[in-house]
């Protein structure tokens, strides 16, 4: 099992549209996949077109946790099972601060799962459950949009992550800086993508390109692999001699490569 | 941050993916002229693009065609062009019969046996 954490402390950077294309991507590959909701907006569930759910509650309210297997919801997916957040996360968070070793506790909850991976998609805060978050995972993606704040929001997160690695706490890899919302056609966009390759090498993945498929498929309840198979925040843009490089194809390619 | 992960080198996707737009960036400085000449070229590589292919072939053959064409002192591109077209004639005669190269074992179907690239 992998546990992948979808993590930025800004808001509005791509955290949920990434790791509900991701985790779907993996799913279409073959992979069982968990996709868990960490996140009182409960945004994964609309993307998905499902009902609101407070499954993350369920699972683990201190003195009231039920098991796993009673609060995965299917996603109407094959091979894709989610975790539902909703405004009931808020008082979790709360009772869970109460908790010892409260840190561990999504690691404890998600160690039986028979899923190949599982991907969290936190919130834009840190808090108890981004801290679990990193705690749990084995590798974090990091999505950022490439404005000026860019690099300090890519920062914070890794800080937070050094921060819990110091602590003995996680193993936790940092695996990706995927650069959202990339525009090729305005200088700033690539000033200041130019500036987060400088600042975070290879680490920076190819960029996903900014696109209303992303607005509109989680509108009507589909991942844009149902939705536009053929959008360009999926396949990329060209770069001369027919190549496509960027979209969540290439990124799924690597993830791909990565558990195989 | 730099004791914490490896920040060497640049992904070479993202690096292709700079390169371009270095490019375009610097295209939008030059003149009106210039700018059109640059798109007259573009489209000239384009239109060569359109035969390009990209196969493989053994590698004994290929040192083999690079080889000829040193010597010879033409473009490979061209050597392995006017080889395929006497190939294709040869094959549109009936002089050259590709079931002769259909391989029989029971592991693989519908694959050529290759002959030993000649001297």
């Amino acid at each position: 099992m992998t546990i992948i954490t979808v993590s930025n402390q800004k808001g509005g950077v791509g955290k949920t549209t990434t790791a509900v294309t991701l985790a779907h991507g993996l799913a279409r590959e073959g992979f069982s996949v968990l996709l868990v909701d960490l996140d009182s907006q409960g945004n994964v569930a609309d993307s998905l077109g499902l009902d609101p759910g407070n499954d993350l509650y369920r699972l683990l309210f201190p003195g009231l946790a039920q098991p796993l297997a009673q609060v995965v919801t299917p996603s109407g997916r094959e091979r894709l099972d989610v975790i539902r957040s909703d405004k009931h996360t808020a008082a979790l968070k709360v009772a869970l601060a109460a908790v010892d070793f409260r840190e561990y506790v999504l690691y404890q909850a998600l160690a039986d799962t028979p899923h190949d991976v599982i991907v969290l998609d936190c919130a834009p805060s840190i808090d108890l459950l981004h801290t679990a978050a990193l705690v749990a995972a084995d590798y974090l993606i990091v999505p950022t949009r490439l404005d000026q704040l860019a690099v300090k929001g890519v920062r914070d997160v890794l800080q937070t992550l050094q921060a819990v690695r110091r602590a003995g706490r996680t193993q936790c890899e940092l695996l990706a800086i995927l650069p959202t919302f990339y525009d090729r056609v305005t200088s700033e966009s690539h000033a200041q993508f130019e500036h987060l390759v400088n600042v975070f090498g290879a680490r920076v993945w190819p960029p996903i390109p900014v696109d209303t498929q992303c607005r509109v498929a989680p509108r009507l309840g589909k991942t844009l692999w149902e939705y536009a198979p053929r959008t360009r925040a999926l396949v990329g843009v060209e770069v001369g001699n027919g190549r496509r490089v960027g979209g969540y194809v290439q990124a799924l390619e690597r993830l791909v490569k990565l558990l195989r | 941050m730099s004791g914490f992960v490896n920040f060497d080198d640049v992904d070479p996707a993202v690096s292709a993916l700079l390169g371009k737009q270095r490019q375009r960036e610097g295209e939008k400085r030059l003149s009106p002229r210039e700018r059109r000449r640059k798109a007259r070229e573009r489209e000239r590589a384009k239109r060569r693009l359109a035969g390009r292919v990209n196969w493989d072939l053994p590698p004994a053959l290929k040192e083999r065609l690079n080889a000829i064409a040193e010597e010879e002192g033409v473009p490979v591109s061209q050597l392995a062009t006017v080889l395929l077209i006497e190939g294709l004639r040869r094959l549109r005669s009936g002089e050259l019969q590709l079931r002769k190269y259909y391989s029989d074992s029971p592991r693989f179907r519908f694959v050529l046996e290759v002959p030993e690239v000649p001297e």
